[in-house]
């Protein structure tokens, strides 16, 4: 039993340490990738690194750590996630590796298995999928996309255009100022009090900002040229040149950055259902925001489209988007298994082959239904009589109907109902006053608080000899952002 | 022309990042991560928009460098990445000291010593353009 515990904490080492690796960014989108999946998927195959706490109110508790060959790969994550290199390790992607152990009532290991299991299908992976190509089919999606972007295009231009008429004035106003007072007194607060306040700093950040004033002040003023700072392709120029460049480079520095940011803010939020549609930024007026967001919804607005605002062409994308994804992770999983194991009374030695098949049965629904079909042959040999040959066969068929029930407000599955329907079969080593088959209907509830939280499922089990059974299991993912 | 260069590093999967930038559009993919463009000098509006891989694994990393200010770099998670403006300076490269690029200067210098060349830059403008009236009274008290 050692060794169980030496190579449970080599997988936790070898998981931990593949994480690690992460950036915070690339892990929370990991994270986020498995916590959409539903339990009844996570269960089959998992991507990540799961632990799972079987039968915790039986006498026959058990725990098993389950995680894809990918996951153990020893690479920095740049190299590792990179497309090329991700798709080239499809088949260790769909590779499970399963390692468990029982515990009797007294507390102690009596048990030990291990396995691996293998996604014969493999066209639930929307890695290996072109939504770009899948979307561009959609004639809708494809007019409103274009629509978008040449209003994102009309209205960012008019308003960088606007906006550097309007430095460009202020500009020329202070060099005229300068030109009165025959030098450049108060010029440099005079251009960063036109500035937003909380991005003075950035100018002692970024010597072109400087070299640019120096380009600007030069021209304005009467000073001799520096040639330490030898902007000769810009003193070449005319004044109102320069004023006009000086102008655009404060811009797009200072305003139209902000501004392409807030409205990459206002695009994610547009897409959720109940997005935060006001301005966040504070280096940005609201004025100014505001303004955008209303002419864009004026550039936008098509009733042949059936098109009213931006925000409402954003969620509509995102929702085609989703469904897209939803027909995909509905698709086929068929996945091949072997397991081992050890028991410590009864029938020592146990290979268990197994086959299980998931089909979603509704399309791109939010809710989806899935059907699961689980075959297993459990071949027991029992090494105290010293046969070496078979001792125990049971057979295992499971046919069961999960549903999604409940929907976090980040489509994350919160709750899940599954009807299921198994049979049992000793085709080989009966025990005493043992009937031959067994026949069950189970009913499972699984459920989380959210999806950070560990799935939670409880499984009653009817048949008409053996009254109702019920089995407590507890599952945690163990990345976790941080 | 100046030159901009667009890079995007796809994370987990198949994806696909576009940037319209007026008549011009490109496409970058796994494949093909990289284009350069020759763009006039000036405020540019780039429309990007595109597909992070959408598996466990994916993310776009996006970079606009070469000849625009400020460069852009941003970081996109796996799914849709719905359109938004991108607005950068287009501009030839800035010399300095006889005409070395101010890029290749500040590539090549550590941070101290680029501290300090802000450092000497801004006492340089203080001294030429900020404090001229200060220093012509002092001027005047002297005589």
């Amino acid at each position: 039993m050692k060794k169980f515990f030496l190579l449970c904490f080599c997988l936790l080492v070898a998981c931990g340490s593949a994480f690690a690796q992460s950036d915070s960014i690339m892990k929370a989108a990991i994270v986020k990738g498995e916590e959409k999946k539903s339990m009844n998927r996570q269960q089959i195959l998992t991507t990540g690194f799961q632990a799972l706490g079987k039968n915790l109110t039986s006498d026959d508790k058990g725990l098993e750590l389950r995680t894809s060959f990918f996951s153990l790969l020893f690479q920095d994550s740049l190299k590792k996630f990179r497309s090329n290199n991700y798709l080239k390790h499809s088949a260790l992607r769909n590779i499970n590796f399963i390692i468990g152990g029982g515990i009797d009532k007294s507390s102690k290991i009596n048990a030990f298995s291990v396995g691996l299991s293998y996604n014969l299908l493999n066209l639930r992976d929307p890695s290996e999928v072109s939504l770009d190509n899948k979307l561009k089919g959609d004639k809708d999606y494809q007019a409103r996309s274009r629509k978008l972007e040449a209003a994102l295009a009309k209205v960012s231009n008019n308003y960088k255009d606007q906006q550097i008429k309007f430095l460009e004035g202020k500009l020329t106003a202070f060099a005229k100022a300068s030109t009165k007072l025959k030098d450049t007194a108060g010029l440099w607060e005079k251009v960063t009090k036109l500035l937003p306040d909380g991005l003075v700093d950035k100018i002692w950040k970024d010597p072109k900002i400087l070299v640019m004033y120096k380009a600007f002040a030069d021209a304005v003023g009467s000073h001799s040229i520096d040639r330490a700072f030898d902007i000769t392709k810009y003193l070449d120029k005319d004044q109102e040149t320069v004023f006009f460049k000086f102008a655009g480079f404060l811009t797009s520095n200072f305003f139209a950055d902000q501004m392409g940011e807030a409205i990459r803010t206002f695009s994610v939020e547009a897409s959720k259902p109940k997005g935060n549609l006001k301005n966040t930024n504070k280096n940005l007026r609201d004025a100014d925001y505001n303004a955008f967001i209303s002419e864009l919804n004026k550039e936008i607005a098509d009733p042949q489209l059936n098109i009213k605002t931006a925000a409402e062409v954003y969620r509509k994308q995102q929702e085609d988007y989703d469904e897209q994804i939803r027909k995909i992770i509905q698709r086929p999983l068929l996945t091949l298994g072997y397991v081992y194991k050890y028991n410590s009374f009864g029938v020592f030695h146990q290979h268990i082959p197994s086959l299980a098949f998931l089909q979603g049965l509704s399309g791109g629904a939010k809710k989806p239904w899935e059907l699961t079909l689980t075959l297993s042959d459990t071949i027991g040999t029992n090494l105290k009589d010293n046969r070496g040959g078979l001792g125990r066969q049971v057979g295992n068929i499971e046919l069961g109907l999960n549903k999604v029930l409940f929907k976090g407000s980040d489509d994350v599955s919160l709750l899940e109902m599954k009807l299921s329907a198994e049979e049992n079969l000793v085709l080989l080593g009966r025990f005493t006053d043992e009937k031959k088959d067994q026949f069950f209907c189970g009913l499972t509830f699984q459920g989380r608080f959210s999806s950070k939280s560990p799935w939670l499922k409880f499984a009653m089990k009817y048949n008409k000899d053996a009254k109702f059974l019920g089995f407590l299991d507890i599952t945690l993912n163990l990345e976790k952002a941080k | 022309m100046e030159q901009v260069t667009f890079t995007a590093a796809f994370f987990g999967g198949q994806g696909s990042l576009d940037i319209n930038v007026g008549t011009s559009n490109i496409s970058l993919t796994p494949q093909n991560p990289t284009t350069t463009l020759s763009l006039a000098e000036g405020t540019t509006v780039f429309i990007v928009s595109g597909f992070a891989p959408s598996s466990d694994h994916g993310s776009i990393r996006f970079d606009i460098t070469g000849d625009v200010s400020p460069t852009y770099s941003a970081t996109y998670p796996q799914g849709q990445i719905a359109p938004y403006p991108v607005m950068l300076f287009v501009m030839p490269e800035l010399s300095i000291a006889g005409g070395t690029p101010l890029t290749t200067v500040m590539s090549i210098i550590n941070k101290k010593t680029l501290n300090q060349f802000v450092k000497g830059l801004k006492l340089h403008l203080e001294s030429q353009l900020l404090q001229p009236v200060v220093k012509t009274k002092k001027s005047s008290k002297t005589k």
